[in-house]
């Protein structure tokens, strides 16, 4: 799926349609920013939110002289805080099973890879949840493209802790799910 | 698993100095177990953005389908409330039964205890003419009904004389619907 296509595609806002710099920054991180706020459970909603307001702030802290190293973990550290914020319900909405009608990949061909592969991510959404808080986020940080370095600085951990959880987690995924 | 090397998963993800970083390669070569849980660290780690992927799809599919219900349910009140503003229901208030009581109450009155007729014949019957019913004008067409309430079961016992008697009465139009109701004394 190109990003042009994806649906949740978010239009411009026009606080950043003033700033070019802001401006390519949404339009490059506003899904990972995405993904990774619906994944720690946040709904739809509030993750676009969550994304707008995150943004807003960078445009504040950049026109306002603030550093300019590391923007993409400065995003997620925003974000990742105001989700926080408003998880009230974190724990409750974290992991619900994923319908077993989800498209989860674009290539499956016959049934029996499709069940196959629905049977994986089902063991696979169920390891996620068993594994513990900072675990999860890690794995998640991860797979939107951070580096250790930016994951520590998002969550607020040293990088080698960082290291040490994500293959914690990596080798507990491989364990449970057989993949 | 104890002989699996310590840092797959952080070589995996190139995040190892370049000396650390040869040295997990050269063990790779040697070591078939280590190769066999590196392809299933990589697996593991590109089923996670897989993952990540249909979440995001489900949430999104989710809310446009709350989305959806919402619309509906807002489209069904107000579908439900212009109906009803447009055909309006006429109210039927069905009249309340007397107690029976009132039958087995002692009368200490000289006039004549209240007639509580069965239920079934209790509606729909024309009160006799009298003054104040003239006055009230009603059509000739509706129906008077009549029903004897004692007074005890209005008021607390001993605020009104011992005696007294209530009467209900309700003018019930052609169609059903109550066009007056009066309490008298």
């Amino acid at each position: 799926m190109s990003d042009d296509s994806w649906p949740l595609a978010l239009p411009l806002p026009r606080w950043a349609a003033g700033s070019s710099e802001v401006a390519t920054l949404y339009q490059e991180l506003r899904k990972p920013l995405l993904r990774y706020l619906v994944c720690i459970g946040l709904s739809v909603d509030e993750a676009q939110d969550v994304v707008h307001d995150a943004f807003l702030r960078l445009q504040r802290h950049l026109t306002g002289g603030g550093a300019q190293d590391n923007i993409r973990g400065w995003l997620f550290r925003v974000a990742h805080n105001q989700a926080r914020n408003r998880q009230a319900s974190y724990h409750r909405r974290f992991g619900e099973p994923l319908k077993d009608g989800a498209d989860f990949q674009a290539q499956q061909t016959t049934p029996e890879q499709s069940l196959l592969q629905r049977e994986k991510f089902r063991r696979l959404s169920a390891a996620m949840r068993e594994l513990g808080e900072p675990e999860r986020e890690c794995l998640l940080l991860r797979a939107e493209g951070l580096r250790y370095r930016e994951i520590a600085e998002v969550l607020g951990m040293a990088t080698s802790t960082v290291a040490d959880t994500v293959e914690r987690a990596v080798r507990k995924l491989a364990e449970k799910c057989n993949v | 698993m104890s002989e699996i090397h310590p840092n797959l998963v952080a070589w995996l993800d190139g995040e190892l100095p370049p000396a650390e970083a040869a040295a997990v390669a050269n063990h790779l070569e040697s070591c078939e177990a280590c190769r066999r849980q590196f392809a299933g660290f990589r697996e593991t780690s590109a089923a996670v953005q897989i993952y990540c992927d249909a979440v995001l799809a489900e949430a999104h599919f989710k809310s446009k389908r709350l989305r959806s219900v919402a619309a509906f349910a807002a489209l069904a009140a107000v579908a439900v409330v212009v109906f009803f503003l447009a055909f309006p229901r006429e109210r039927v208030v069905e009249p309340s039964p007397a107690p029976s009581a009132v039958a087995t109450l002692p009368s200490p009155s000289p006039e004549p205890a209240v007639l509580v007729t069965p239920k079934h014949l209790r509606h729909h019957h024309p009160l006799p003419a009298s003054p104040r019913r003239a006055a009230a004008a009603w059509s000739s067409v509706d129906t008077a009904v009549e029903i004897a309430i004692p007074a005890d079961a209005v008021f607390a016992p001993g605020a009104l004389p011992e005696g007294t008697r209530l009467f209900g009465e309700m003018r019930i139009g052609p169609d059903g619907s109550l066009r007056e109701i009066r309490l008298r004394q």
